[in-house]
């Protein structure tokens, strides 16, 4: 208890003028530490900004003034119904929220069924089907695109919601099982031994014991691979061509070809939908993002 | 995981030998695997009340057969996972290295061509510009994102408002890359930074054309995409920070180390696992480059600003030539597999352990 009062160093005449001058210099480097990052947070605000107000402009307005005058009048909301209509972007946006959702929750309930099989069944050769899994995250995804495309081509997978939907599953089913059979691996295994005693099923207790203990990861991934799914544009661009079919980004970097020199307010409304639901995610949701990020972390 | 299969080998050898054998190997692996014991003794309590010995007898072959069911219907469990792992990208491996060596258009039946393609990669006048960028692009992604995010992660660890500033510096990754993309797109534009900086007189920055002169479009496209990822390197260095002890720091500074020194010789000593993740994760990304480079420049003008992974996709999709796309990305994929083996190697070992 007194370990404390002992190692500190006895009071000292000459210690109280140097302690106050190591203060104060400590509070000057306080200082200047909270300026750097306010300059910072502002050059990173700036642009967030500029978009806001500029997507809110009328088109003859905004070439009209300089683009960081606020606007003359407030369009936002008819920027955004042109962007959603005429440009496509709201099929985009609805193609990409069912990709995300169900891309996610099929990817997470798979690597969930696999995860369990190899950790906790313990099947033969599990380690091994566990780095057959794990090797899609090995590789770049450019190595992808052109089997891919001819596949689909092929199999009548090309330019389908479907096609889509499998490849999304595909891609986020390797990083959830890394992930989800470390979790898995930490459940006491008496619990599954006690339910099997009662007569309760694998599946069940998969259902039941596991998924609920490892919510918070489960959670976490499916707001990764949501995100994910979210934010391609690869695959949307090569595996799909109708705007019906097309994801969000595909929809958004085409609309950038399509009215960058007739009407950026357009473009910059439809980049505020594009993003307003990882926005949403990241800040409604942000404990556990960061608890995702610790996830990837120790993917290293 | 390991040690359990040679276990379930010999169970499987044990087979064919009398349950009184079988039944001490299960006795004695009780304390290491419990699931083994489990299944004959729950078989016994459901046989209890018959003749002793012929109900043991029976049990422990009731048991087994019952493992052997459930271990086989086990197997179904992982089907889905890997049907769509090796049937998406094994197959798209193997096909990208078999294309690698055709002439495949996309027009005429392709045919075998040998390491033209690679050859040819080698004589391409674009292949010193598509390695000079991703270069650029991966030595940047290590130095600003990664770096000011470090900066930032010290600046702002244990500060009050703290907070505002993470979030604040958070808010572009939440955006997206093809959203930062865009934004940027307009930014660097002739409606964009170049009125700002007109207005503050600043006319030699005003007249830059900031997506079209080489090599200061990949630089402007790198401002993009530091804006974009630092916020989570940033987060990423506070957790290893988190995970300092404190106690260390305080020792150090009781003997008098702060600011520099204490960075220089504690703090940044004790991040070296979280650096090496970072660095690793920046490399193999910006090695890949694609989204903010399609949005904003599409490698141009003239594919000045293209790096392979924007390459490989016009050669593929623009061009038609899948057989030399093919090719490029797999040069490219054995650049990614050379820097993240180290990576990769490190984090299996986790994975076994």
């Amino acid at each position: 208890m007194n370990t404390g009062v002992l190692l500190k160093a006895p009071p000292d005449e000459s210690s109280a003028p140097a302690d106050s001058r190591r203060k104060i210099g400590r509070s000057n480097g306080r200082v200047i530490i909270y300026a750097v990052l306010t300059v910072a947070a502002i050059l990173w605000v700036l642009p967030v900004w500029w978009t806001v107000i500029d997507a809110s402009k009328s088109t003859s307005d905004f070439f009209a003034h300089p683009f960081y005058d606020l606007p003359h009048e407030f369009n936002l909301f008819s920027n955004i119904a042109t962007a959603w209509t005429n440009a496509s972007l709201g099929s985009g946006f609805i193609n990409s929220i069912l990709y995300g959702v169900v891309g996610a929750g099929a990817s997470v309930a798979i690597a969930s069924l696999a995860s369990y099989a190899i950790v906790v069944l313990r099947i033969r050769g599990g380690f091994t089907i566990f780095l057959i899994v794990f090797s899609g995250t090995v590789f770049p995804l450019q190595m992808y695109i052109v089997p891919l495309f001819k596949m689909y081509n092929s199999l009548g997978l090309y330019d389908t919601r479907i096609g889509l939907f499998l490849f999304y599953t595909a891609v986020s089913v390797p990083f959830c099982t890394l992930v989800l059979r470390g979790f898995y691996s930490t459940v006491p295994r008496e619990y599954r031994e006690a339910a099997l005693v009662d007569g309760v099923s694998e599946a069940r207790i998969l259902g039941k014991i596991y998924v609920p203990l490892s919510r918070s990861a489960v959670l976490v991934l499916f707001l990764f691979q949501f995100t994910w799914i979210w934010n391609d544009l690869l695959f949307g661009i090569v595996l799909s061509a109708s705007p019906s079919v097309r994801p969000v980004m595909a929809s958004l970097s085409s609309l950038l070809g399509v009215y960058a020199g007739s009407s950026l307010p357009v473009v910059l409304s439809g980049a505020l939908i594009a993003a307003s639901p990882t926005l949403f995610l990241f800040f409604g949701l942000r404990r556990f993002f960061v608890q995702g990020l610790t996830l990837v972390a120790r993917r290293g | 995981m390991r040690h359990d299969q040679p276990s379930q080998k010999r169970r499987a050898k044990d087979l064919g030998r009398s349950y009184g054998i079988v039944f001490t190997k299960v006795a004695r692996r009780v304390h290491r695997s419990p699931k083994v014991m489990k299944e004959p003794a729950a078989g016994s309590v459901r046989a209890a009340g018959r003749s002793p010995d012929n109900s043991h007898e029976r049990a422990v072959r009731e048991g087994r057969r019952r493992r052997r069911r459930r271990h086989l219907s086990a197997y179904y469990y992982v089907v889905p996972a890997v049907i769509l792992v090796v049937g998406m990208f094994w197959y798209s491996i193997i096909v990208t290295i078999e294309i690698s060596f055709t002439n495949s258009n996309g027009l005429s039946s392709p045919h075998f061509a040998g390491f033209a393609n690679y050859s040819a990669i080698l004589h391409d006048s674009a292949l010193s510009t598509n390695v000079a960028n991703t270069l650029i692009w991966a030595v940047a992604m290590v130095l600003l994102p990664a770096g000011i995010g470090l900066i930032a992660a010290i600046m702002v660890h244990g500060k009050r408002g703290g907070d505002l500033f993470r979030s604040v510096f958070y808010v572009p990754y939440a955006i997206g890359f093809v959203t930062t993309g865009v934004i940027w797109s307009f930014l660097f534009g002739n409606n964009g930074l170049s009125e700002l900086f007109g207005a503050l007189g600043l006319h030699s920055l005003a007249s830059v054309q900031w997506l079209n002169e080489v090599p200061l479009n990949t630089y402007s496209m790198i401002i993009a995409s530091t804006w974009q990822t630092m916020g989570v390197d940033m987060l990423l260095f506070l957790v290893g920070l988190g995970t300092i002890d404190r106690a260390v720091i305080e020792a150090a500074s009781l003997d008098g180390a702060s600011g520099w020194r204490m960075f220089r010789h504690m703090t940044f000593p004790l991040l070296t696992p979280m650096t090496r993740v970072i660095v690793a994760i920046s490399i193999v990304n910006a090695l890949q480059a694609f989204n903010i480079i399609w949005v904003m420049t599409q490698g141009g003008p003239y594919g000045s600003s293209s790096t392979f992974a924007v390459w490989t996709y016009q050669e593929s999709f623009e061009l038609f030539k899948m057989g030399y796309g093919a090719a490029i990305s797999v040069v490219l994929t054995l650049f990614v597999l050379i820097v993240s083996f180290g990576y990769l190697r490190r984090s299996l070992k986790e994975a076994t352990a």
